[in-house]
């Protein structure tokens, strides 16, 4: 009683040294994370000389924009852009759904064989992607599936990563809820789909964003199953403009930047989900 | 919910704005693939449209193809090529991919790193017949080492694209504040020491770059000095002229201080130092010359002479470069044979060269065509690198380089670790490498 | 005795109704997994005791791949450094992203602009992070050497390339890099904790430490234990950062070279496809070691909910 009655009488308490301190080392993360970030966009300004210059320069000597000129018209960036959006949405799309189901089974049922089949999805997320690279080609080379939206999708069909983040959100998810559910006549998919998964949406929503900078970030197998450049992803699309011996720098950097434009909005947009979430999952039982 | 229709909005206005701006490369369409339009016909070559692709991996030399593609369908306006580039480092993930698979592009650049794999294994097209009844077209007309390269088994598998030798690259301004006289033919190894010695001096600018490297580094001095390191299936490692080529090359960074150390080239590569006006002279290979000349900083500022000629050569002049070339090559399993055979021939011929070596790409291949290259920059002296063809020594390279090559730069990686010596590290090449060519 | 027996009928055919549900919903995941990872893994396998000669050719030679591994110093060599890579990112790297989560699950002000930028490495051009970070430990003119510098005499330390430093560069840019994704882990699995545990403790006179241990870690470690999880597969797995940091004329390569880059020049450079997949088995191998103390290990730490 006597705190709230200090709080109303001293509204402008002074900040605490903790919250100072705490400031001051999320900011110097901060300027950190941005520093490559600033130096992609100074460097897409620069002349190929400068960017590679030692002792290399900050800001540009000149600021030039011919970088980002030369790279709209040699790559189809509207392309580029669609399919690298397409691919996102697909995989997301996928992921969620199948790693949701797989997720909750783990947690939440037992039928024989669970842990056999949970053992094979640790196990995927244990060997390096490299390995899967060209046995995929081939099979999508046998149906004629190459170079097309569905190659680019095919090794994010199923997401073992999906599933086992999910099912640890699961486990964490109290039983009782289900007792309760079952109690009132659920079947489980019923429990599943009705209680559980709406409980998921935060970790759900990671998912999203990983399995977003995931396909976004990929250069391998976009360039090896789709051998047109429009078929190609941002990332995939801009590897082409490394030269063998020297790469012109600016451009690839000028690139890039136009590259993150989309992911940085929708990063943005979606963040709102993300702190809402909290207000749905916060509260229980 | 509002703010995510307005960022949906927001990308699609990007999307949108962008591509008004830029739009699609290709005059392709089919949504379902490309595969409509190559699976027509078997040998689509009755004026019915024929697509081929052309992989190539140097965005530099993207231009150059193209005009190679254009002068071709003007000719044969019933079949479009396509170009596509990919980064060095994915191409050959990329093309073992497509073999493996057989969606090999239709024609493609071949290295000779990687030929033999290739030959070996039934992917390539026996071309060796291509210009039987040709008058003034054939395989005599290049030289006859790039020929050899790309011989497997008596049978030639790729149409000779380009050669590049090594020549010594000099900052002009540097050379002019040190007060020393630009490189020429007089020179010799110490010749060299001197210089970079002096300038180091003079202006505490390093002389020269010194980095550990083979075809641009101790493979030219090791056969100036008479040596070799694998030759017609034998090594030659453990030789005096060898040794004396290698320690000469390694002491150029160990012994002086005229140059960079390996842990500084880590920092930044010896290209990259040379352009940034950080080092007075570097050993380099013509397919520099297009991307030096792209970067303001230099542009102007350097210019290339012949290597200098070793001092006491254990046998022969004491002259020597190592070159290598490029083929174009097509696939067995092409779905397009017939035309790509048909533009493959025409990529050998004495016209396709004048306009590959105009573009200035690399430097063509056929006999008599290089000077076509020279005239891309007249400013430089770029008949070095065409002089040093005559003492030029074919890159080395066998069926098992890619086992034994990783073994070599390990092993000398160890005398500039300071780890072995140079008799240690010859003698340890001499037994590894010898066992694996062996093999052969 | 008959309320027991109402309950046994009801969990045995519940048992069948859940294993008819369980199948069902794994079907897709597994099944797509057998085809799509599981096969190529065993493919693997089979390569793995054979000699490639390339574009689907091979031959059987038993062991000789494993033979050949197992008296490679490059191979030990390349397994403790990534032993050591494992040692240096994953603790630090875990700590780490606690941290910077619980600070940005805080009551601060810019909290959802800060959480926008710690997002970021996720998506700059992998091109652009290893630029940066090889300009920032440059020995001559790099930003590090430099403040360093400010304290006293020049500083010439040579981050990359000498062989002491190189991996713990590399180690310091593997952490940064993947903090972000640890960090939104974490921040969802702190934002399930139930604001009303931590105002209880409150009205007790907890402090912040008392909650943060109390509260805090027991509730967010199953996903603590998932990123755990995830960081040390990475580690062990580590590939791209090395090898665009560090080549092999690097003086350092040797005291460098993790388990997967050794890998990729066998596999894609020396052509060796057998003796790669060997390599590829005895990774794994290691990270089910991992993997395997580690899930006995949850019982001590992790805190389901029940």
């Amino acid at each position: 009683m006597t705190t709230l009655q200090n709080t109303v009488k001293r509204p402008h308490a002074p900040i605490p040294v903790g919250k100072l301190v705490l400031y001051a080392v999320l900011l110097a993360g901060a300027v950190t994370m941005l520093v490559p970030f600033l130096w992609m966009i100074l460097t897409s300004f620069k002349s190929v000389g400068e960017s590679i210059r030692v002792p290399p320069t900050i800001l540009p000597a000149k600021w030039i924009t011919v970088n980002y000129k030369e790279v709209i018209s040699t790559l189809p960036m509207f392309n580029l852009y669609s399919n690298t959006i397409l691919l996102i949405f697909f995989r997301i799309l996928l992921a969620s759904i199948f790693s949701s189901m797989a997720g909750y089974a783990f947690a939440k049922l037992r039928f024989p064989g669970r842990n056999l089949m949970f053992g094979l999805v640790l196990a995927q997320n244990m060997l390096p992607a490299q390995i899967f690279i060209i046995p995929q080609y081939l099979m999508l080379a046998k149906m004629n599936a190459l170079n097309s939206m569905f190659a680019l999708v095919f090794p994010g069909l199923v997401s073992a990563f999906g599933t086992f983040f999910l099912r640890q959100t699961y486990m964490s998810l109290p039983d009782d809820l289900g007792e309760a559910a079952r109690i009132d006549g659920c079947n489980q998919w019923q429990t599943f789909y009705r209680i559980m998964l709406p409980l998921t949406k935060t970790a759900l929503m990671a998912l999203a964003v990983f399995t977003a900078v995931f396909a976004y970030g990929d250069l391998m197998w976009p360039l090896i199953a789709n051998t047109d450049l429009n078929k190609m992803t941002l990332a995939s699309g801009l590897s082409v403009l490394r030269g063998q011996f020297t790469t012109k720098y600016p451009l690839l950097m000028a690139g890039s930047v136009l590259a993150m434009l989309p992911m940085i909005v929708l990063y943005s947009a979606f963040q709102r989900q993300f702190v809402e979430g909290i207000a749905l999952t916060g509260t229980k039982a | 919910m509002k703010t995510r229709i307005l960022a949906l909005f927001l990308i699609l206005g990007l999307v949108l704005s962008l591509a008004a701006c830029g739009g699609s490369t290709s005059t392709t369409a089919a949504a379902g693939g490309d595969q409509a339009a190559t699976t027509a016909a078997p040998a689509g070559d009755t004026g019915e449209k024929v697509k081929l692709t052309f992989g190539i991996w140097d965005s530099y030399q993207k231009p150059g193809m193209e005009a190679l593609a254009a002068a071709y369908t003007a000719k044969n306006p019933n079949v479009s090529i396509e170009v596509q580039v990919t980064g060095w480092d994915e191409y050959w993930t990329k093309l073992e991919a497509a073999a493996s698979g057989g969606e090999l592009p239709d024609i493609f650049w071949m290295h000779t790193n990687e030929f033999v794999k290739y030959a070996s294994n039934n992917m390539l097209v026996d071309v060796t017949n291509l210009y039987d009844g040709a008058t003034d077209a054939g395989y005599s007309n290049f030289p006859e080492g790039l020929v050899k390269n790309f011989t497997y088994d008596g049978k030639l598998y790729g149409v000779p694209k380009d050669w590049d030798t090594i020549g010594l690259a000099y900052n002009k301004e540097i050379f002019d504040q040190a007060g020393v006289k630009y490189p020429d033919d007089t020179w010799t190894w110490d010749t060299l020491v001197e210089a970079a010695k002096t300038i180091k001096e003079k202006t505490g600018i390093y002389g020269f770059a010194a980095p550990y490297d083979d075809q641009q580094g101790f493979l030219n001095t090791v056969y100036q000095a008479g040596g070799f390191t694998v030759a017609d299936g034998k090594t030659g490692y453990n030789s005096d002229a060898t040794k004396m080529g290698l320690a000469y090359y390694i002491s150029l960074q160990k012994d002086y201080d005229f140059s960079p150390t390996q842990e500084q080239f880590a920092d930044a590569d010896a290209g990259t130092l040379f352009q940034s006006g950080q080092v007075a002279m570097q050993f380099l290979g013509s397919w520099n010359i297009t991307p030096y000349m792209n970067n303001e900083d230099i542009k102007g500022k350097f210019d290339i002479a012949i290597l200098p000629k070793a001092t006491n050569p254990v046998s022969g002049e004491g002259r020597a470069s190592i070159y290598n070339g490029l083929a174009y090559a097509t696939s067995t399993k092409g779905k397009n044979q017939a035309a790509a055979l048909e533009f493959l021939k025409f990529l050998g011929t004495k016209e396709a060269n004048i306009i590959h070596g105009e573009s200035g790409a690399a430097i063509p291949a056929f006999n008599g065509t290089s000077e076509t290259w020279l005239t891309k920059f007249p400013e430089l002296n770029l008949k070095a690198y065409t002089d040093m063809m005559d003492y030029g020594i074919q890159f080395p390279g066998s069926k098992t380089k890619s086992k034994w090559g990783p073994i070599e730069k390990q092993t000398i990686m160890e005398v500039y670790n300071g780890t072995l010596t140079v008799d240690e590290a010859v003698a340890k090449l001499e037994t590894e490498v010898g066992a694996i060519l062996a093999t052969e | 005795m008959t309320s027991t027996h109402i309950a046994q009928v009801k969990r045995a055919s519940r048992l069948s109704h859940d294993a008819g549900w369980g199948y069902l919903m794994v079907a897709p995941t597994i099944l797509g997994l057998i085809i799509l990872n599981i096969y190529p893994f065993f493919h693997s396998i089979y390569m793995s005791f054979s000699e490639t000669m390339l574009f689907g050719n091979w031959e059987w030679v038993g062991l000789d791949n494993y033979r050949k591994m197992f008296s490679d110093p490059n191979m030990w060599r390349a397994t403790g450094n990534t032993l050591y890579f494992v040692l240096l990112t994953v603790p630090l790297g875990i700590f780490l992203a606690l941290a910077f989560a619980s600070m940005l699950n805080s009551q601060i002000k810019g909290r959802d602009g800060l959480r926008a930028i710690y997002f970021l490495p996720m998506i700059v051009a992998p091109a652009a992070i290893a630029m940066v970070w090889k300009w920032l430990y440059n020995t001559e003119y790099g930003l590090i050497n430099q403040f360093l510098g400010l304290f006293g005499a020049d500083v010439k330390i040579n981050w990359i390339s000498n062989p002491k430093l190189a991996l713990p560069a590399a180690a310091i840019v593997a952490i940064w890099s993947s903090i972000g994704y640890d960090i939104i882990l974490l921040l969802a699995g702190l934002q399930a904790i139930p604001r009303s545990y931590y105002e209880a403790a409150d009205i007790d006179g907890a402090n912040f430490i008392s909650k943060f241990f109390h509260i805090t870690v027991p509730m967010v470690s199953p996903t603590m234990f998932f990123v755990l999880i995830m960081r040390l597969m990475a580690a062990l797995k580590q590939f791209d950062l090395v090898y665009m940091m560090i080549t092999d004329t690097n003086p350092a390569f040797q005291q460098s070279q993790t388990l997967m880059y050794m890998f990729y020049r066998e596999s894609f450079q020396v052509g060796n496809k057998g003796y790669a997949s060997a390599l590829v088995l005895w990774t794994f191998v290691i990270i089910l070691a991992f993997t395997a103390i580690q899930f006995v290990g949850q019982k001590k730490w992790v805190h389901y909910d029940q």
